[in-house]
């Protein structure tokens, strides 16, 4: 998917957080955002995401002003993210739950997710007494599993382990070509081993970012 | 002291020898504050959750309102009721003065700011992120509707253990509007003042018993499911 940001701005009560004039983002591209704690890279997520409203601009997707049938093809993974009652599993299995897919593909489908991160032992645990580092585990799964075309993951990274990071690192790489990805971290490694281009958001600016080393 | 332990003999007696004026009155405590407790959840169920998940105007302003009417003197309330209802009142020509309908009515808007208001504030934060999480992950509005009610339960559950609770344990209102007649507005509550003001310590203890008893089940019940599951 493919995301355009024209003359986008947001205040929060009268005080300006972003000033983004033309910032595009191309299809199955990854693109990560840096910048400073309270720069606005998680309100810029949430509003690529349509989870917040702006007050000024728009935002094309493949072309298109927002429409609802698009938030099926979008997810955001949040720096502290909501996990549902119940167990690990239904948590993992909720989202193709609503999707209707074909009922007999779907367990297997879960069960990958939970050995490829390492939770499988946990499944039946409630999930709300998950770990913090298990949660976000919970929470990549939730948002992979059904295959977005635009993945937004604000600092995934938090409280993973280097194992769970490699891991991490390891499937972006394999659905990139799929799948456009705007991420915020601060892991240098992890930006370089995964990030097509990088941006940074500074005084409301959103600007081009060089590789940094 | 006599009086007290012979009191709470007597009131033994009593509950068990099933008498049926008590059992009487005890269902109909139950099915009015059952009946109140359960028109405010329709009305404050969506009214609460519209209320914790949008941003209106005066929306500060109404749950202020919402906040003070908690607390608003149950005699007060019952006697706006009365009014209302009294034969020359403008519901007069319904009759319902003095039946256990205005004593649900007066139940009602005693407990519908309550359960309200205590929806609103324990759902509010919570509320926005999980509708943000199904979102995400691709929820329409009614898949959103139900998550986020399965989600809130225990929340729900807590006002509506609150709201019932504060129903059946209340007397100036339902003394007002129902009247304290004899086999037809005669509740817990109404049936406790009358026997203590007539010197029926037997009876008033025996009622005060089980009105103790109903709310102990009730809150443990609501303990079970909310903090019990917390710990
Ligand atoms: N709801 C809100 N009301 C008012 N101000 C807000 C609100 N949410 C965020 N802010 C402010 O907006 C700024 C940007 O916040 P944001 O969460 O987007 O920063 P961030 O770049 O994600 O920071 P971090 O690296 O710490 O996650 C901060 O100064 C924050 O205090
Ligand atoms: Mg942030």
């Amino acid at each position: 998917m493919k995301i355009e940001i024209n003359k986008l701005k947001k205040y929060y009560q009268n005080k300006l957080i972003l000033d983004i004039n033309n910032v595009v983002f191309n299809k199955n591209m990854t693109y990560c955002i840096k910048g400073r704690n309270g720069s606005g890279k998680t309100t810029l997520l949430q509003i690529i995401a349509n989870l917040m409203l702006y007050d000024k601009g728009e935002i094309l997707y493949d072309n298109k002003l927002m429409h609802y049938e698009f938030m099926k093809d979008i997810t955001y993974v949040s720096q502290n993210p909501y996990i549902f009652n119940g167990t690990v599993y239904d948590n993992i299995y909720y989202p193709l739950k609503i999707r209707k897919s074909d009922a007999s593909k779907l367990e297997n489908k879960v069960y990958a997710y939970l050995e490829y991160f390492e939770i499988d032992h946990i499944k039946n645990q409630l999930a709300k007494k998950c770990s913090s580092g298990e949660k976000m585990k919970i929470a990549l799964a939730r948002s992979l599993i059904f295959k977005p075309k635009l993945l937004l993951l604000d600092e995934p990274t938090t409280n993973l382990d280097i194992e769970s990071i490699e891991k991490l690192k390891a499937i972006l790489l394999k659905i990139k070509k799929q799948t456009t990805i705007i991420f915020v971290s601060h892991q240098i490694d992890f930006i370089n081993a995964i990030s097509d281009k990088q941006f940074i958001l500074k005084d409301t600016l959103l600007e081009m970012g060089e590789k940094s080393v | 002291m006599n009086y007290i332990f012979d009191g709470i003999k007597d009131a033994f007696e009593l509950i068990f020898s099933l008498d049926k004026e008590l059992y009487e009155i005890i269902l109909l405590s139950l099915f009015v504050s059952f009946t109140a407790t359960f028109i405010s959840l329709i009305i404050s169920v969506p009214t609460g959750l519209m209320m914790a998940t949008h941003e209106f105007k005066f929306k500060r302003f109404t749950s202020k309102i919402l906040y003070s009417l908690m607390g608003l003197p149950p005699v007060v309330l019952g006697l706006f009721v009365f009014l209302i209802l009294a034969r020359n009142g403008p519901l007069g020509t319904f009759q319902l003065l003095f039946t256990p309908s205005a004593m649900i009515i007066a139940q009602v808007l005693l407990v519908t700011p309550i359960i309200t208001s205590l929806i609103l504030n324990n759902c509010s934060d919570i509320s926005k992120e999980i509708i943000s999480t199904c979102r995400t992950l691709g929820a329409n509005r009614f898949e959103i509707l139900i998550k986020l009610i399965k989600e809130v339960k225990v929340y729900l559950f807590i006002a509506l253990v609150a709201g019932f609770s504060r129903a059946i344990s209340e007397v100036g209102a339902v003394m007002i509007v129902g009247g304290n007649i004899k086999g037809q507005t005669r509740v817990m509550t109404t049936f406790i003042a009358l026997n203590n003001s007539q010197g029926n310590y037997a009876k008033s203890i025996a009622m005060g018993l089980v009105l103790i008893s109903l709310s102990f089940i009730f809150n443990s019940i609501a303990y079970h499911y909310v903090i019990g599951d917390k710990l």
